[in-house]
């Protein structure tokens, strides 16, 4: 009857740990994208998952929660990165790699790619030459700014040699030669600039 | 009197090839470095001494098409054409040379490339999807068949408007015909549907699924009609074409 009652409460509290550790974690990503975009100042992606593995009030239980809660997005990542057939033994996907823009239509690439040694995005704004993606602060977070007009645009990265080319965040896909490119559009409706 | 004579035949037999290979490399050294520089000169371009970087690696070894390159080089300089898309097709030979790729069917391609250059084709898409093919480490046979394929579809979809009545300006004419578009516009629809065809077949649809194949399309018209050509262009086109149309268009790709 007593472990019962403990149990109840342990289970409660276990629920309400999550449900907060899941709040905090909801649009983690768009924030992180977010901050990015403005660069100033960079996002410290380490820091916010140290942050997020970090001792709760409620100690040992809430800890537990934040790994469960940390462990269903990389379990959600994985999926996303099976789904895509694309696995590499260098990469620690923290986030999908991604592209932004604004209204300047200076497009931003982001690639999380965190044992990553070169990332380059190639595409047809840059006749599928490397254009190297930097990571200052070895934080993982590969990032390149590029100047495009409104238009069309195919691309794909390169990590460490391999072929990324289903960025979760373009328009659109086109499969070529046997592998997948992303497609974004720039200006107009395509990105909202 | 007919022994003598078998040897000196049996000689002349055995000289012949020896006398053809170093014909033939006597060819490659014939055609010095200087002369592809002076032949690129004639097309202003950024990529010049890339271009002959490339050349200079591989001229005189053993198969390496020089005389076959020269050639393109002056093939293309009198072309009436926008001086990127000639250096383009050099760039696509140069970036070949640089992986190591055998070019001599790639050369002949590129001989095709400036053929529909002078056409008035918009070929920008075409060496586009060709470098994409180098990056990603295509074979070169794969990347030939490509092109010519977007070749063939390049001049079906230009034929299908000329056909509906949907002609293209003169660049640079001060008047433009109501049945006409501006032909930056129309080489940019052109361009544009024959890329989405070729991206549908590529991606292992079907010729005869019209319909998706029109809806993919004319997204892509009225997203450029929004942005880059002007959105009565886009859809004047496409009131002007129909699925059916673009079946016929893929299927003489394939052919």
């Amino acid at each position: 009857m007593k472990s019962d009652y403990i149990e109840v409460v342990l289970r409660e509290a276990l629920t309400e740990e999550v449900a907060s550790a899941a709040q905090r974690l909801e649009g983690l990503e768009e924030r992180i994208v977010h901050e990015l975009g403005d660069r100033c100042p960079r996002p410290r992606i380490i820091d916010r998952l140290r942050e997020l593995l970090a001792p709760t009030r409620n100690g040992r239980i809430g800890q537990l929660a934040v790994l469960g809660a940390t462990a269903a997005i990389f379990l959600s990542l994985g999926l996303m990165v099976a789904r895509n057939g694309q696995t590499g033994p260098t990469l620690t996907p923290a986030l999908a790699p991604t592209v932004a823009s604004n209204s300047n239509h200076e497009v931003l690439f982001v690639v999380p790619a965190i044992n990553a040694n070169k990332v380059s995005v190639v595409g047809d704004f840059n006749g599928w030459e490397e254009t190297p993606l930097a990571d200052d602060n070895e934080d993982g977070i590969w990032t390149a700014t590029i100047p495009l007009s409104p238009g069309r645009y195919e691309y794909a990265f390169v990590i460490d040699g391999r072929w990324w080319g289903q960025d979760p965040s373009a328009h659109d896909y086109v499969q070529t030669f046997g592998q997948y490119s992303s497609v974004r559009y720039v200006g107009g409706g395509g990105d909202g600039a | 009197m007919r022994i003598r004579r078998n040897s000196i035949a049996s000689l002349i037999a055995a000289l012949g090839p020896l006398l053809l290979v170093a014909a033939s490399l006597g060819t490659c050294a014939q055609i010095p470095l200087e002369e592809f520089d002076m032949a690129l000169s004639a097309i202003p371009m950024e990529s010049h001494s890339r271009v002959l970087g490339a050349i200079e690696s591989q001229l005189g070894a053993p198969g390496f098409p020089a005389e076959d390159v020269l050639q393109l080089v002056y093939r293309l300089a009198p072309i009436p054409a926008m001086n990127e898309d000639k250096e383009a097709i050099l760039l696509l030979v140069a970036r070949a040379i640089e992986r190591n790729l055998s070019i001599g069917g790639l050369v002949g391609v590129s001989f095709d490339l400036a053929n529909a250059l002078e056409e008035g084709l918009p070929i920008t898409e075409v060496i586009n999807e060709a470098l994409k093919g180098i990056t990603q480490g295509a074979s070169i046979a794969v990347i030939e068949a490509g092109v010519i394929q977007r070749l063939t579809l390049l001049r079906e979809v230009r034929d299908l408007l000329f056909e509906r009545g949907i002609l293209r300006a003169s660049p640079g004419a001060g008047y433009v015909p109501e049945t006409a578009l501006a032909a930056e516009s129309f080489d940019q629809i052109v361009a544009e549907i024959a890329d989405t065809v070729s991206d549908f077949l590529s991606g292992g649809g079907s010729p005869f699924n019209a319909d998706g194949l029109y809806g993919l399309a004319s997204d892509r018209l009225r997203w450029l009609g929004e942005t880059v050509v002007p959105s009565e262009d886009a859809d004047r086109v496409l009131e002007h074409i129909g699925p059916p149309d673009l079946t016929r268009v893929a299927l003489a790709a394939i052919r």
